[in-house]
């Protein structure tokens, strides 16, 4: 049986030594909790800030890049939508339908991303199922 | 066990637990600011998106050489903004974004202009506020820290200033 078990359990012989022993190191169990319950709060308080930043720096690119694609799919049947609308019924249901589907919320949904807010996957399934349908509209309007 | 040995050992532990600490901290917060980041990356490039994709529009339907000289400096004020949050590149966005509004403006009424005696009316009401009111609706508004709601000028600190 280990020393520490012993520490605290106390050993089979109840000598004085033991007995001592055992309060000696509840007193350092006491200790141990106090202080470093006190560094722990430190520690949290102290780089709260420097996390959050680097957080944010990492992921702002990632941002960047999702809101530069779903501008390009909305501004492309936004024109689109001024310019050929008025024959266009389908295209413009779909530019309706596009404002409600590409909105932050659901294209930054947590079902989007894993644990880590990296994006599930390769693509994005909301943007890319988007970016094809822009594709056909760019085939018959450009 | 003496003072020295005990002093000793306040400060190890004090340690252990500051480092835990630091490192509990660094996940938890290191996430909240990943979302953050996601969140007014998006925001800021919509409004850019966008421009990109009425250019490339305009540009497939050929408007004529005037048209296309606005449109090539638009699509070099967006291409020079980049996609990070050094200082240096959110000063270029800033700068940047004022002269793109300024210059899509010009654009519409340019085109509209042109459209008048043609048949396509919907791009004579076509305007900048309709663009940026859909960048607005997508993205939401970036305020999401404000000083004082009521005072008079509108002393708002947006999101971005936080970071």
């Amino acid at each position: 049986m280990s020393n520490s078990y012993d520490d605290f359990w106390g050993s089979d012989s109840d000598d004085n030594s033991t007995f001592k022993a055992n309060e000696e190191s509840i007193e350092i169990r006491k200790l141990r909790a106090r202080h470093s319950k006190r560094g722990y709060l430190d520690g949290l308080t102290y780089s709260k800030e420097e996390n959050l930043q680097a957080g944010f720096n990492t992921s702002f690119p990632e941002g960047c890049d999702l809101g530069l694609k779903v501008g390009l799919i909305l501004g492309t049947l936004q024109f689109l939508a001024a310019y050929y609308g008025p024959k266009d019924e389908k295209l413009r249901n779909d530019f309706s339908t596009a404002q409600k589907e590409l909105k932050i919320n659901s294209i930054l949904s947590k079902t989007n991303f894993d644990e880590n807010f990296d994006l599930i996957g390769d693509k994005h399934p909301i943007i890319d199922k988007w970016e094809k349908k822009l594709k056909d509209y760019q085939g018959k309007y450009f | 066990m003496d003072l020295d040995e005990l002093l000793g050992l306040e400060e190890q532990y004090y340690k252990e637990g500051y480092e835990e600490g630091k490192r509990e901290n660094l996940k938890k917060n290191f996430l909240e600011g990943k979302q953050y980041g996601l969140q007014v990356g998006f925001q800021r490039c919509v409004l850019l998106g966008q421009m990109k994709g009425i250019c490339d529009v305009m540009e497939s339907q050929k408007f004529g050489s005037s048209i296309q000289k606005t449109l090539d400096v638009i699509r070099n004020l967006i291409s020079e903004v980049p996609l990070d949050n050094k200082d240096e590149s959110v000063a270029i966005y800033e700068k940047n974004a004022v002269k793109l509004k300024n210059k899509f403006r010009l654009l519409l009424l340019a085109l509209s202009k042109q459209h008048k005696s043609e048949k396509f009316q919907n791009i004579v009401r076509f305007t900048f506020e309709m663009v940026d009111d859909l960048s607005r609706s997508v993205s939401g508004e970036l305020q999401g820290y404000v000083d004082d709601p009521n005072a008079e000028n509108g002393v708002q600190k947006n999101q971005l200033d936080m970071w």
